[in-house]
């Protein structure tokens, strides 16, 4: 009767545990029941050969899909994938060369900076790599173990849909260059905002000699400032899936500019942002100081408004 | 011609042909209610041979399905789980089975037609 016993264990262990119990009682009463009275061992072995292989039994009772991104997924996977990967990949040159040029003390002879360099340059894009298809995949796995819809046109296509596509204005295409642009950006603030110690400020023999902000409060906004930035990323990511402005991008975009726009105002609103050191250099009176705060809100607030109206008006084209 | 190859493509046909009547077939004996084993015989009565592999995952999915119930029956010797169609099935398996005598009334005429 061991067998038996084994054929079941080798059966239920590939299953969720909740019905483990219940299928191991089933099928032990169907391998008896198909079974002779005092059976032999080669009896045991007939029925077992007739139950067939555990695994394919197994598979059989799963009711999770057995693959990871299925066709519902999958030519958004690797669209997202396609237009991601490049542009995450230079983002992160440029980022990095902008580091290192910063960080250039001027010790080292050219030779061992390029050395240096290539190596620093191959590991970090290789991890940009790893990290963006993860992440991608990650989500996208997930997403097909959720009954969440992309898009429901797979299911009710006709023909009108065909007219919706043909006549796009270029104008109301959504560019490599303006989804580049943006996660550059983003990237850019995040690594100013997250660096600020290191890299805003008044350079003196490659260090900072005089920061512009006070890092303490600077990164006491991190959970809205993160929150921003997440809500950028998303944003571009909306954007590829989507192609073109709708008005429903459009929504996306203002919210996420009327967001980020009053965390900077935020920011700025806050008197001990500015460092102590750097307002006695610049010795501006107070109402100055004040005046030049505000504009520089002032000018956050016009090129927010500007974006959000520039993507209602090439929503309805 | 490579005899392997159409033996094996023949097969998969065989099996995807076969696939959406084993539902169908299994219905059709839930009318009243059975355990696994009786469910393979009297569906071999027939003529109708089913992976056992593939029969318990089938009943398994019917029920989640909520076209068939169970339970299990402990008062004989050995414990057995009986499925039986819901009012639910009754009424798809009604309409599945209308489905079939329309199709294969139409495949019938189309390859009669064929000779």
């Amino acid at each position: 009767m061991n067998l038996i016993e084994v054929y079941i264990g080798e059966v239920t262990r590939r299953l969720p545990e909740s019905n483990r119990e219940d299928i191991a009682l089933e099928l032990r009463s169907t391998i008896e029941d198909m079974l002779p009275e005092n059976p032999t061992e080669d009896d045991v072995k007939g029925v077992l050969n007739e139950l067939g292989n555990p695994v394919q039994m197994a598979n059989g009772f799963r009711d999770w899909p057995m693959y990871l991104i299925g066709p519902q997924y999958f030519e958004h996977y690797v669209k997202l994938l396609k237009t991601v990967m490049p542009i995450a990949l230079t983002v992160t040159f440029i980022l990095f060369m902008t580091a290192n040029v910063i960080d250039y003390n001027g010790t080292e002879t050219i030779g061992a900076v390029f050395f240096h360099l290539l190596g620093d340059a191959i590991s970090g894009l290789w991890n940009t790599f790893i990290q963006t298809l993860f992440w991608i995949t990650l989500v996208f796995a997930f997403l097909e173990r959720t009954n969440l819809k992309v898009t429901d046109s797979c299911q009710t296509w006709s023909a009108e849909e065909l007219t919706k596509v043909t006549p796009l204005p270029k104008k109301k295409k959504i560019s490599k260059f303006e989804l580049f642009s943006d996660l550059l950006f983003a990237a850019v603030w995040a690594t100013l905002y997250y660096n600020a110690e290191h890299l805003l400020g008044i350079i003196r023999n490659g260090e900072i000699d005089v920061p512009f902000f006070n890092n303490e409060v600077l990164l006491s906004y991190w959970p809205l400032v993160s929150l921003a930035l997440l809500t950028a990323v998303l944003l571009a990511l909306y954007k590829i899936l989507v192609g073109y402005w709708t008005k429903r991008l459009a929504i996306a975009n203002a919210v996420h500019h009327v967001f980020a726009t009053v965390v900077i105002v935020i920011m700025l609103l806050c008197d001990r942002l500015i460092h102590d050191d750097f307002t006695k250099l610049l010795s501006l009176s107070g109402t100055v100081q004040n005046v030049l705060l505000a504009s520089i809100g002032l000018f956050f607030v016009i090129s927010a408004g500007i974006d959000i109206i520039k993507g209602f008006w090439k929503a309805k084209l | 011609m490579e005899v392997g190859v159409d033996v094996t493509l023949l097969q998969s046909l065989i099996t995807e042909l076969r696939r959406g009547t084993l539902t169908l077939a299994v219905l059709s004996q839930l009318r009243s209610p059975q355990y696994g084993y009786s469910l393979v015989q009297s569906l071999e009565k027939s003529g109708i041979s089913i992976e056992q592999s593939t029969l318990y995952p089938l009943l398994r999915r019917l029920e989640k399905q909520e076209l068939v119930t169970s339970s299990w029956d402990t008062t004989e010797s050995r414990p057995r789980k009986y499925y039986v169609l819901s009012e639910y099935g009754r009424d798809i398996f009604e309409q599945l089975k209308a489905e079939w005598e329309k199709t294969s009334s139409e495949l019938g005429s189309l390859l009669k037609g064929e000779e």
